[in-house]
């Protein structure tokens, strides 16, 4: 760690008057070595697609852009010294392009799921503006409303741009409060060696902003939230057509929170295992025990194919034999070890690494 | 068995300490299931870590949850809302789930079995503490709270079949059991284990009756001259059932762990026979099941509960329960509206056995591809639920002898024991209703089973 240096405003903050490219600059040589053992021995686990890659990157990078903006216009309203203009767009995500390791490896985590979820709905084919054709006749008022938010919820998810074009930060509550807080530290990087504001009211200053941007801020109107909302509704009655209808037209995200919802699961937990979780079986296990069909299931690795490399063919076949034969047993277990505690789960593993 | 309550919201006011500053009513519920107080720190964990999570991350958090209570699982939607003093709960869409596990309705038949018996109510807890001791004699109550062996004494020859069984969490039936109260009362018990939804026991449910000696003919001496075998009737015809339902059980799930090739694999036509003896096996059970109703509603002091039912309800829940069977063959069973009621009284569920039977019956005799219908309906003083289905129809001359006992109106497959329709004709009458038809060759049938209005 660096000394702590003296701050023109009288009082001392360790590193934070350091320039920003001397510290953070380039990745740590670990990250760096380790990034690069994955890339040429990737053994078992996902194998990230380029797709999955560059739409992650675009999530990551539309999200800090957005809540830069949004922290930087607060900024100007509580600083007569307008600081907020001096930020070139996109300068967050500069900085976290060269230093990833800020983001937690759950935050990290979050994003490859719901980039991977835009991609698989994406390739289903484009969101129509009735949203779900699966789900087109359905005449309760609450439901159809549901349907258009989760529609124009995901939609958002699959606007294509540059990277730093920010992109509405609709994350869980956990989540959101890690990015803004890093997006209002590295924002403090930036402004405090310019010494415009005193070092103290800057940091004030932002603190305030954060809080007031996380005080209105609401997980219900992201995709997740509106998809467990949404299969709340509609789990019990649906038909297995309907179902398949829904796998068809690429609605996997309400897939997952259907699934959630029959299996006592959270829909977050039900989407990051179907992404992330190194056994494909998983998706399996999830089928089998929400009810869902085989067709189910193969269209959604068929659609999982745009996002992970490791579900060629012969995996997509492997895992119809699975279906057929997994226990109830296996099933269950598998199933049950998704509701272990994020904390302990994230123990365990570190402790298996 | 999932029913959205009418609550449209429920409120909770967290302090900063975590304690209950004011709650609805469901709260409160949840809150004494998990032993807090009203005013205490609320121990409903799910709620509890929400709230935690709220006021940590200092941020409006929106989460589906699911609790459990008393039996039935809660899923509710949860919006917690920090503030500075505290956390606002805002719960929308609760849902209440009976805690069902597949075999269960075998599980509630068999403790009606042993509540057959003659005798009065009772029930334990896990503890074999007394929580119900139903509708008896002041005398002969067990306080709830009271030990199983303060009222029979187990110890010794007589109470330790009863002993045995308990240990095994096994049935018993019609065991003669001292009384532990008074010297040289005997009682005769029936008891059969309850089970929760993670196949964990939560006690015994049973009956129980006093021996009067000189009435009793088991506990006549028998003349020397007649001690060739003797069958009593009415206890073959109990001792029967238990002595099948558990072989039968055995032999039924060995078959599908054999045909479902859980142990390994297996020739394919092996598999098939294994499967042949499972649904053999299903067959017989049900028979099993018919017969020791058949025995329960002869008796001539059979009675039902009398309470508020939706037979709406019942016809979607029905249609639940038999909508994969239905779908094996293209049937479609069309339920009434999830808002529609038509409310009865009668005992819930005796009321949704006759309409699995008639749906069931309805199911079983459509052509594939064909249509069922459940319809709620009124005509009096009387509320309706109509099967209508578009099988073959039957005979104005027939009408009346398929409510006969074991009557099949010449079918030989082996499906159906005969009963079915007669016991759910005898029930929907104990229950003050009935059921009638209206039927033609080729039109189909129309069963109406009718109950008194709530």
């Amino acid at each position: 760690m660096s000394a702590p240096t003296s701050h023109p405003s009288g009082m001392s903050h360790p590193s934070l008057s350091q320039p920003a490219s001397v510290s953070i600059a380039a990745p740590a040589p670990s990250l760096r070595h380790q990034a690069e053992l994955a890339r040429f021995f990737p053994g078992r686990g996902p194998h990230w697609s380029d797709a999955a890659v560059m739409r992650t990157r675009r999530h990551i990078g539309g999200c800090i852009s957005a809540l830069e903006m949004a922290l930087c216009v607060g900024l100007d309203q509580y600083l007569p010294e307008k600081t907020g203009n001096l930020v070139s767009p996109g300068h967050c995500w500069r900085m976290i392009d060269a230093a990833p390791h800020l983001l937690s490896a759950e935050l990290f985590a979050h994003f490859r799921m719901r980039a991977a979820f835009s991609l698989m709905t994406n390739v289903a084919g484009p969101l129509t503006d009735t949203g779900m054709p699966a789900l087109a006749g359905e005449e309760d008022e609450d439901v159809r409303s549901a349907i258009i938010g989760l529609s124009l919820a995901q939609a958002r998810w699959s606007e294509v741009g540059a990277e730093d074009q920010p992109m509405r930060v609709d994350l869980p509550a956990e989540h959101m409060e890690e990015l803004s807080w890093t997006v209002g530290g590295l924002l403090a990087r930036m402004l405090l060696p310019m010494e415009i504001v005193p070092g103290m009211r800057l940091i004030g200053a932002i603190d305030d902003v954060v809080q007031q941007q996380l005080s209105t801020y609401d997980e219900q109107t992201g995709p997740i939230a509106r998809a467990s909302l949404l299969a709340r509704s509609v789990h019990a009655q649906i038909t297995m057509d309907r179902l398949e209808d829904l796998a068809r037209s690429g609605q996997f995200l309400l897939l997952a929170g259907i699934i959630a919802e029959r299996t006592g699961l959270d829909t977050g937990v039900v989407a990051q295992a179907v992404v992330e979780h190194d056994d494909p079986a998983i998706l399996v296990a999830l089928c089998r025990v929400a009810g869902l069909s085989l067709q189910i299931c193969g269209l959604t690795a068929l659609a999982l194919r745009s996002v992970r490399g490791d579900y060629d063919d012969g995996q997509i076949a492997v895992l119809a034999d699975r279906f057929e034969t997994m226990p109830h047993e296996e099933a269950d277990a598998f199933v049950s070890s998704l509701a272990v505690s994020a904390s302990l789960s994230s123990m365990l593993a570190r402790l298996a690494s | 068995m999932t029913r959205a309550t009418s609550l449209q919201e429920v409120h909770a006011r967290i302090d900063a300490h975590g304690r209950i500053v004011s709650a609805d009513e469901p709260v409160l519920r949840l809150q004494r299931a998990a032993g807090g107080e009203e005013d205490g720190p609320l121990l409903v964990p799910q709620l509890a870590a929400i709230s935690r999570l709220a006021r940590r991350l200092n941020l409006l958090v929106s989460r589906s949850v699911v609790a459990a209570c008393e039996g039935t699982t809660i899923s509710m939607w949860v919006r917690a809302r920090p503030d500075a003093e505290g956390v606002d709960l805002l719960i929308s869409d609760w849902r209440e789930s009976i805690v069902q596990v597949p075999g269960q309705a075998g599980v509630l038949r068999g403790a009606d079995v042993a509540s057959a018996a003659e005798g009065w109510f009772w029930q334990t807890n896990a503890r074999m503490c007394f929580v119900d001791s139903g509708d008896i004699q002041a005398e002969e109550r067990p306080e709830a709270g009271s030990a199983f062996t303060s009222i029979f004494r187990l110890e010794g020859e007589q109470g330790s079949t009863v002993l045995a069984s308990i240990a095994q969490r096994r049935s018993f039936f019609d065991e003669q059991v001292e009384s532990a109260r008074v010297e040289g009362r005997i009682y005769r018990v029936s008891g059969h284990p309850l089970f929760d939804g993670a196949q964990e026991f939560t006690g015994y449910r049973g009956k129980a009756a006093l021996i009067e000696p000189e009435a009793d003919p088991d506990m006549r001496q028998v003349p020397d001259d007649l001690a060739e075998p003797r069958i009593v009737l009415p206890d073959f015809g109990k001792r029967l059932d238990l002595a099948l339902r558990q072989p039968l059980g055995r032999i039924i799930a060995n078959a599908e762990t054999i045909s479902g090739q859980l142990e390994g694999p297996l020739r394919l036509d092996y598999a098939g026979y294994a499967a042949d003896i499972a649904d053999a096996g299903r067959h017989l059970m049900e028979l099993v099941d018919d017969l020791a109703d058949l025995q329960a509603i002869d008796r001539p002091n059979f009675e039902v509960a009398r309470e508020e039912i939706d037979l709406a309800d019942i016809a979607r829940r029905t249609a639940g329960l038999l909508g994969l069977r239905a779908m094996d063959r293209n049937i479609r069973i069309d339920a009434p509206p999830a808002d529609e009621k038509m409310l009865a009284t009668g005992e819930f569920r005796r009321a949704l056995q006759i309409a699995v039977n008639l749906v069931g019956n309805a199911v079983r005799y459509s052509p594939a591809n064909s249509m069922v219908w459940l319809r709620v309906d009124d005509e009096g003083d009387m509320a309706q639920l109509i099967v209508a289905d578009q099988g073959s129809g039957i005979a104005s001359g027939d009408q009346e002898r398929i409510f006969e006992k074991f009557e099949r109106l010449g079918r030989q497959d082996s499906v159906g024991s005969g009963l079915g329709l007669y016991i759910s004709r005898r029930l929907a009458r104990a229950m003050g209703g009935d059921i009638r038809l209206d039927s033609a060759p080729g039109q189909g049938a129309r069963f109406i089973l009718s109950l008194p209005k709530a």
